[in-house]
C-alpha cells in the first residue's frame, strides 16, 4: 500500500530578526490511503506549521530549508506556485482551525462555495448553485438555501466549520488535512463536527492527517497517531497501541496529565493529583501540617440570591442599534466553606459573567452577593475586599506588561491595608512567591519573561498574598498547555490544603471540573440549571443539558472508530 | 516543578537596541545636529541675516563670502539658513507636546467614561480630525493676524484630535485587559487605574507618535510660513525663504528657495527615522 | 439602509448650525473696528457712523449673524469691505474654480494613491516596493510650496509641456481640453501629501488582506494569484479605500489653497489671503463657511457609501 503523503527529513526555518528559529527538525511521516493519521503535540511543536509546510503556506518569513515531501509520488518542495495549484485542492484538501477569520467576509457562502465549485468542477453558474447547496446539505446544514445567501458572520462557529468541510470537500480531495478543526469550537459541537469529518472521509476513501493537541480527540478519530515535540516526531504507531502503552516518556507525561473523566477516585486513600506517575510537583512547604486539612463544612461562605445581569448593546453614539443581552438570569446558588465548587457552560452560557458578578468586578442588574453574611453592595469595606480573590484565564493579559512582577503582588497590598508598608509587603510577596513555586528572584522581572505555565503562577501569587478566604478561578488553564496545565492544576490543589481556601472554579471541560471539584453547576444560556455533587455525575437524574456535555467528552481509552 | 531557580537575563539594554537601529541613530545625529546650529546660528553664520547688500545681489553659489550665495536683495543665504530654523523647530516643539498632553487626556476619558459620553465626544474628534487645517489656519490669521501664534494654534488644533483617536484606540484595548480589572478589584481607584496601570502602556506610542508629528508639522509650518500666515519678515524662516526665493526660481536661481526646502526635508525625515527607530526600541 | 441616511442628515444640521456660528465668531473677535482700520481717517464720524450701518455694523451680534446667513442664502453675503460689492460676485465664482481643482485632486488622489499603494502592497518586500516607500518618505515630508515650484519650473520653464498658471489661456477661449492642460500641474501638486496618505493606507490594508486566513483558505483550494488579488483583496479593501479617501479631503483642501497661490490659479484660497491681508471679514467669513460646508458634505458622501459597502449592514 503505498502512501498518499510521504513525508521525509522535513526541515522548516522561521527568519527572525536577529536569531533564526527551527521549528521543523527532521520530521518523518507517512499517511495511507483511507487511513486517519492524528499529529498531535503542544503548542510550539510544530505540527501546524509541518501541516502549512505540505501545501506550501508557509508564512513570509518561513522556508523549507531540507526534506522532501511527496504526494502520490510527485514531489512538491521547490515547486513553482502554479505547479502546486494543481495539488491544492484537487489533490490535497484543507481545513483551519479558526472559522471566524477562514472565510471572507465580504463574500456570501454561495459566492464562495460557487468559486471553488467552478474552478474544480468547471460548471456553470447554476451548476455551481446546485453543487453548494448539495454539499450544504451533505454536511449537515438545514437550511442551506438561506445560507447560500448568508455572509460568514451570521452564522456560528459550528456551522462556518461545516461550510469550511464543504468547501474542502467539494474538490475531492485524496488527502485532507484538518488543522485543530475543533478547538475554537464548544464541546458538543466539537464532537458532530469531528465525525462529520470521518463519514466523508469513509464515504470518498479519503486520507486525514489530523493536527491536534487532544488525546481524546485523537482517540476518537485516528487509526494511527504521531506524538510531535518540538519539532520532532518522538513516537509514532497505532493508536490503541500508543495511548494504551506509551513508549516515550514525553507521550507518558502528555497522556497522564490530563483527567479521565470518571476516574477521579482511582487512586484510594491517597490525594487527588495528576501526573501520579511522575512525582515531581512538590513544593516548598512552609509548615509541618499536624492536622489533616478541614474538611467542607455545611456553612456558605459565598451565597448568590436571584443573580441577573443585563447587558445594553448600542445606542446613541455607537452607530447601532439598542438592544439588552441578558447574560445572566436568576441564578441562586451557594458555595460552602473549604470546598471546590464547579462551574460549567459551553460559551454563551454565561458562566464568565457569573464569576465576574460574584467577585464584585461587575455591577448586579438585580440579585444578591453575600459574602460570610455580608451584602456586598451594602458594605464595601476594604477588609471584605481581602478576603475574596479573584485568578483570571490568560495571565498575559491579567498582569500589567509595563510593572514589575514583584510591584504588582506587593502594590494591592498596601491598597488594601493588608500591609501597612512596603517591607512588610516585601515580606508578604516574598511568601507568596515562595508558595506558588517561584524564587524571589523573580519579583524584579516584567510578566514577558516568563513563561505561560509561570505567569499563571504570578497571577496566583497576587491573588493568595493577601491570604483570602475564597478565591474565584476563572477557566485559570485553559490558556495553557496540557503538561503546564496539570502541574498548576496540583499547585492549586496543594495550595488549597496548604492554606484553607475555598474555590469558585469555572471552567469549560467537563473531565478536568469533574477532578478537581466536589460539587457542580452546570450553567445553559444564563440560567443555572442544576447543582450535584461531583460523584453523582452520572446519575440518571442529571438533566439534558449536562448530559450533553457528558456525551460531548471524547475519553482517551475508548476505542477507536477504525475506518481502514 | 518546584521552587525555580531564576534564569539568566536576557534582555538586550534599551541603548544597545537603540544604537543598532541604524535609522534612528541617523536621525538622533542630525536632529541634534540641527538643534545645535540653530541655537549656535549667532556664532556660526558668517552675516547677519537681515543685512540686504544691494551691491551683492543674487549672488551665485560658491561666490566669495557668500558660500551659499545671496537672495534678491543681497542678504547672505547661508546666515538665514543658520537662523532660519530657530522659529519653525519651537514652535513645531512646543505645539506638539502641547497636543500631546491634551489628546493623551481626551483619549483617556473618552476610553473609560459612559458609553454616551464617549460616543459623543469621540465623534466630535473623528469630525475635527479630517476637518482642513487650513481653514483653522486662515481664521486663526483673521483673528489674531499672521504670526507664530497662527502656527501654535493650528497645530494644536490639527494635533489633538490624531493624538486623541490614538490613545483612545490603545487604551480602549488595554481598558478590556483583564490586568485593569484586576487592579480595581485589588483595591485601585478610577484615577489611579488611569495613571498608575494604564498610562505606562501607553507612553511609548504616545512618545513615538510625537515624534513623527513634529516632523510633520515642521513641513506644514513652512508651508504656512511660505503663504504669508506664519513667521513674518524679516525674520528669516525657511518656509518664508522658499516663497521669498520662488520669484528668482525660474530665472536662475534656485538655491535661494531650495537649500531651505532640503533643510526642512532633512529635518523632517530626521525626525521620522527617529520616530521608528524608537519604535522598534520601546516595543520589543 | 434609507433610514440610515436621512439619520445621518438630520445629524448634519446642528452640526452646520455650530460650524456657522464659529465661522461667524470670527469677525466678533477680530479687531474693534473694521471699519475705521480700512477706511481712510479723513472721514467725519458722521461720515463713518452712515458707512458703518449700511454695512449693518451698528447691529448687535445676533442680528448681524441672522443677515449674514440670510445673505449667504439668497445669494448676497454681504458687502466686501475692500471691494464694495457684494461678496457673493468675489467669492462664488473663485470657489467654483476651486471647485474644480478640487475634483481633480481627489481624482489624482484616488488614481495614484491606489495604484502605489496596491502595487507595492502585492510586491510587498520586494525593490518595488522599496522604492515606492522610499517615495513615499520624501514625498510626504517634501514642502509642498517648493514642489509647486519646482513642477512649474519642469514642465513650463525648462520643457514647454505646460503652462505655467493661471487657469485658462489669456485669451479665454481655451475651451475643455486648454483647461485640462492648465489643471495637470496644480492637481498633481496639490495631491502629492493626500495622495501617499492613501497610497499608505491602500498598502497597509493589501497587505494585510493578502495574509489574512480567508486568502489562505483561497489559496489551499487552488487559487491563482490573479483570481486571488482582483476579486477578494480588492473587494476588502474597497472600504478602506473609500474610508481613506473620505479622511484625506481635509488635506486636498489644504493642498488645494496651497497650490492656488503658487499655479495663480483664481480660486477661493487667493481670494482668502488676500481678504486676511486686507481684514476683508465678509468674504472671509463667506469663504470660509462656503469651504466648511462642501467639507462636511462630502464626508457624508463619504459615509453613505461607506454604509453601502459594508456587508454587516445590508441586512438591517
Amino acid at each position: 500500500m503505498t502512501a498518499v503523503l510521504s513525508v521525509d527529513g522535513l526541515h522548516v526555518d522561521f527568519q527572525l530578526p536577529g536569531a533564526v528559529v527551527h521549528a521543523v527538525r527532521g520530521v518523518d511521516l507517512e499517511v495511507h490511503p483511507g487511513e486517519v493519521l492524528a499529529l498531535v503535540g503542544e503548542s510550539g511543536s510544530g505540527k501546524s506549521v509541518t501541516a502549512a509546510g505540505i501545501l506550501g503556506l508557509l508564512p513570509g518569513n518561513a522556508r523549507v530549508t531540507g526534506g522532501s515531501i511527496r504526494f502520490e509520488g510527485n514531489e512538491l518542495v521547490e515547486l513553482p506556485e502554479k505547479r502546486l495549484n494543481l495539488f491544492r485542492g484537487a489533490g490535497i484538501g484543507m481545513i483551519f482551525q479558526d472559522p471566524v477569520t477562514s472565510l471572507d467576509p465580504s463574500f456570501t457562502i454561495g459566492s464562495q462555495l460557487g468559486d471553488t465549485a467552478r474552478l474544480h468542477l468547471r460548471v456553470s453558474r447554476d451548476g455551481a448553485r446546485e453543487v453548494g447547496r448539495a454539499w450544504l446539505d451533505r454536511v449537515g446544514i438545514a437550511d442551506p438555501d438561506r445560507v447560500l445567501r448568508s455572509y460568514p458572520h451570521e452564522l456560528s462557529g459550528g456551522m462556518r466549520q461545516r461550510v469550511m468541510i464543504a468547501l474542502a470537500g467539494l474538490s475531492g480531495p485524496r488527502l485532507l488535512i484538518a488543522d485543530e478543526p475543533t478547538t475554537a469550537l464548544d464541546a458538543t459541537v466539537q464532537k458532530q463536527i469531528l465525525d462529520l469529518v470521518l463519514d466523508l472521509a469513509g464515504e470518498t476513501g479519503t486520507a486525514v492527517l489530523l493536527i491536534t493537541h487532544d488525546f481524546g480527540v485523537v482517540s476518537h478519530t485516528s487509526s494511527r497517531v504521531a506524538v510531535m515535540r518540538e519539532g520532532a516526531i518522538v513516537e509514532v504507531g497505532e493508536t490503541a497501541q500508543v495511548l494504551g502503552a506509551p513508549e516515550h516518556p514525553y507521550t507518558r507525561t502528555l497522556i497522564d496529565s490530563v483527567p479521565e473523566i470518571g476516574r477521579r477516585h482511582s487512586s484510594v486513600g491517597q490525594q487527588r493529583r495528576l501526573l501520579a506517575a511522575a512525582a515531581h510537583t512538590t513544593r516548598v512547604h512552609l509548615s509541618e501540617r499536624a492536622e489533616p486539612p478541614r474538611p467542607a463544612t455545611d456553612r456558605p461562605i459565598l451565597e448568590l440570591t436571584g443573580i441577573t445581569k443585563d447587558f445594553a448593546i448600542g445606542g446613541l453614539g455607537t452607530g447601532r442599534h439598542r438592544a439588552t443581552v441578558r447574560a445572566v438570569d436568576d441564578v441562586t446558588l451557594s458555595v460552602r466553606r473549604g470546598e471546590i465548587f464547579g462551574l460549567i457552560g459551553e460559551s454563551g452560557s454565561g458562566k464568565s459573567t457569573l464569576a465576574r458578578l460574584s467577585g464584585g468586578l461587575l455591577p448586579l442588574t438585580s440579585g444578591k452577593v453575600i459574602f460570610a453574611g455580608t451584602d456586598l453592595a451594602a458594605a464595601e469595606s476594604k477588609g471584605l475586599r481581602r478576603r475574596f480573590q479573584y485568578v483570571f484565564q490568560d495571565a498575559a493579559t491579567a498582569l500589567n506588561p509595563r510593572i514589575k512582577v514583584g510591584d504588582q503582588i506587593a502594590r494591592p497590598l498596601v491598597r488594601l491595608g493588608k500591609a501597612s508598608g512596603r517591607r512588610e509587603a516585601a515580606e508578604l510577596t516574598k511568601r507568596a512567591l515562595d508558595l506558588v513555586g517561584l524564587s524571589v528572584g523573580y519579583a524584579d522581572r516584567y510578566p514577558r519573561e516568563f513563561s505561560g505555565g509561570q505567569r499563571q503562577r504570578v497571577g496566583i501569587a497576587r491573588a493568595i498574598a493577601l491570604e483570602p478566604d475564597l478565591l474565584i478561578l476563572d477557566e485559570p488553564t485553559s490558556a495553557l498547555d496540557v503538561s503546564t496545565q496539570a502541574t498548576i492544576l496540583n499547585l492549586l490543589l496543594d495550595l488549597k490544603d496548604e492554606l484553607d481556601l475555598t474555590y469558585l472554579f469555572i471552567g469549560h471541560n467537563l473531565a478536568i471540573i469533574e477532578f478537581v471539584c466536589d460539587r457542580i453547576g452546570v450553567m445553559h444560556q444564563g440560567s443555572l440549571i442544576e447543582t450535584f455533587p461531583a460523584d453523582d455525575l452520572f446519575a440518571t437524574a442529571r438533566q439534558p443539558a449536562t448530559r450533553a456535555l457528558l456525551d460531548a467528552v471524547l475519553p482517551i481509552g475508548a476505542p477507536a472508530t477504525t475506518k481502514g | 516543578m518546584t521552587a525555580v531557580i531564576a534564569p539568566p537575563r536576557l534582555r538586550r539594554s534599551a541603548v544597545a537596541r537603540f544604537v543598532r537601529n541604524r535609522e534612528a541613530l541617523l536621525g538622533l545625529v542630525v536632529l541634534v545636529a540641527v538643534v545645535g546650529i540653530a541655537v549656535l546660528a549667532p556664532w556660526l553664520a558668517p552675516h547677519d541675516p537681515n543685512a540686504g547688500d544691494p551691491e551683492n545681489v543674487l549672488n551665485p553659489v560658491g561666490s566669495a563670502g557668500h558660500l551659499l550665495g545671496t537672495d534678491d536683495q543681497g542678504r547672505d543665504v547661508l546666515s538665514r539658513l543658520l537662523y532660519g530654523g530657530r522659529g519653525a523647530l519651537v514652535v513645531s516643539t512646543v505645539a506638539v507636546a502641547v497636543a500631546l498632553v491634551i489628546g493623551t487626556l481626551l483619549g483617556l476619558i473618552g476610553a473609560f467614561a459612559g458609553r454616551r459620553t464617549s460616543g459623543v465626544l469621540m465623534r466630535t474628534i473623528d469630525l475635527l480630525f479630517a476637518f482642513p487645517v487650513i481653514l483653522v489656519a486662515l481664521s486663526l490669521a483673521a483673528i489674531v493676524q499672521p504670526g507664530p501664534g497662527v502656527l501654535i494654534g493650528t497645530v494644536v488644533f490639527g494635533a489633538v484630535p490624531y493624538v486623541t483617536r490614538i490613545v483612545f484606540a490603545e487604551a480602549k484595548i488595554e481598558r478590556e485587559k483583564d490586568y485593569v480589572e484586576a487592579a480595581r478589584s485589588l483595591g485601585a481607584s478610577e484615577p489611579a487605574v488611569l495613571l498608575t496601570e494604564v498610562l505606562p502602556n501607553l507612553v511609548s506610542s504616545v512618545v513615538i507618535y510625537g515624534t513623527s508629528l513634529v516632523g510633520i508639522n515642521i513641513v506644514f509650518t513652512a508651508s504656512l510660513s511660505a503663504l504669508g500666515l506664519g513667521i513674518q519678515p524679516p525674520n528669516p524662516d525657511w518656509g518664508r525663504m522658499i516663497s521669498e526665493g520662488a520669484k528668482v526660481l525660474v530665472t536662475g536661481s534656485p538655491g535661494v528657495a531650495t537649500f531651505p526646502a532640503i533643510a526642512i526635508l532633512l529635518v523632517a525625515l530626521a525626525f521620522n527615522w527617529l520616530g521608528d527607530g524608537l519604535r522598534d526600541v520601546l516595543n520589543p | 439602509m434609507v433610514r440610515q441616511i436621512l439619520w445621518r442628515l438630520v445629524n448634519l444640521v446642528p452640526l452646520l448650525f455650530v460650524i456657522s456660528l464659529l465661522v461667524f465668531f470670527i469677525s466678533q473677535a477680530g479687531p474693534a473696528d473694521p471699519i475705521k482700520d480700512v477706511l481712510s481717517q479723513k472721514m467725519s464720524a458722521e461720515q463713518i457712523e452712515q458707512i458703518r450701518q449700511a454695512y449693518g455694523l451698528d447691529q448687535s451680534a445676533w442680528s448681524q449673524y441672522l443677515h449674514w446667513l440670510r445673505d449667504m442664502f439668497t445669494g448676497g453675503g454681504g458687502i466686501s469691505l475692500s471691494v464694495r460689492s457684494p461678496v457673493s460676485g468675489i467669492v462664488y465664482p473663485a470657489f467654483l474654480n476651486t471647485l474644480i481643482l478640487g475634483a481633480a485632486t481627489v481624482v489624482l488622489t484616488v488614481v495614484l494613491g491606489v495604484l502605489i499603494g496596491f502595487v507595492s502592497g502585492i510586491r510587498h518586500g520586494r525593490p518595488v516596493d522599496r522604492a515606492a516607500m522610499l517615495f513615499v518618505q520624501i514625498g510626504s515630508n517634501l514642502p509642498i510650496y517648493w514642489f509647486g515650484l519646482i513642477i512649474i519650473w519642469l514642465t513650463a520653464v525648462w520643457r514647454n509641456w505646460l503652462p505655467a498658471g493661471g487657469m485658462h489661456d489669456l485669451r479665454g477661449d481655451g475651451g475643455f481640453g486648454d483647461l485640462l492642460l492648465h489643471l495637470i500641474a496644480p492637481a498633481f501638486a496639490a495631491s502629492l501629501v493626500s495622495m501617499l496618505i492613501v497610497a499608505r493606507f491602500v498598502r497597509a490594508a493589501v497587505i494585510e488582506s493578502a495574509q489574512s486566513d480567508y486568502i489562505r483558505t483561497y489559496r489551499s483550494q487552488g487559487f491563482g494569484r490573479a483570481a486571488i488579488l482582483g476579486k477578494h483583496i480588492g473587494r476588502n479593501i474597497l472600504p478602506s479605500i473609500v474610508n481613506t479617501t473620505g479622511l484625506t479631503i481635509g488635506s486636498v483642501i489644504t493642498g488645494v489653497v496651497f497650490v492656488e497661490t503658487i499655479f495663480s490659479w483664481p480660486g477661493i484660497g487667493s481670494v482668502l489671503l488676500n481678504a486676511i491681508a486686507g481684514s476683508d471679514y465678509p468674504v472671509i467669513q463667506s469663504g470660509i463657511l462656503l469651504v466648511a460646508v462642501t467639507f462636511v458634505l462630502v464626508n457624508l458622501i463619504t459615509d453613505v457609501l461607506l454604509d453601502l459597502l459594508n456587508p454587516r449592514l445590508r441586512h438591517t
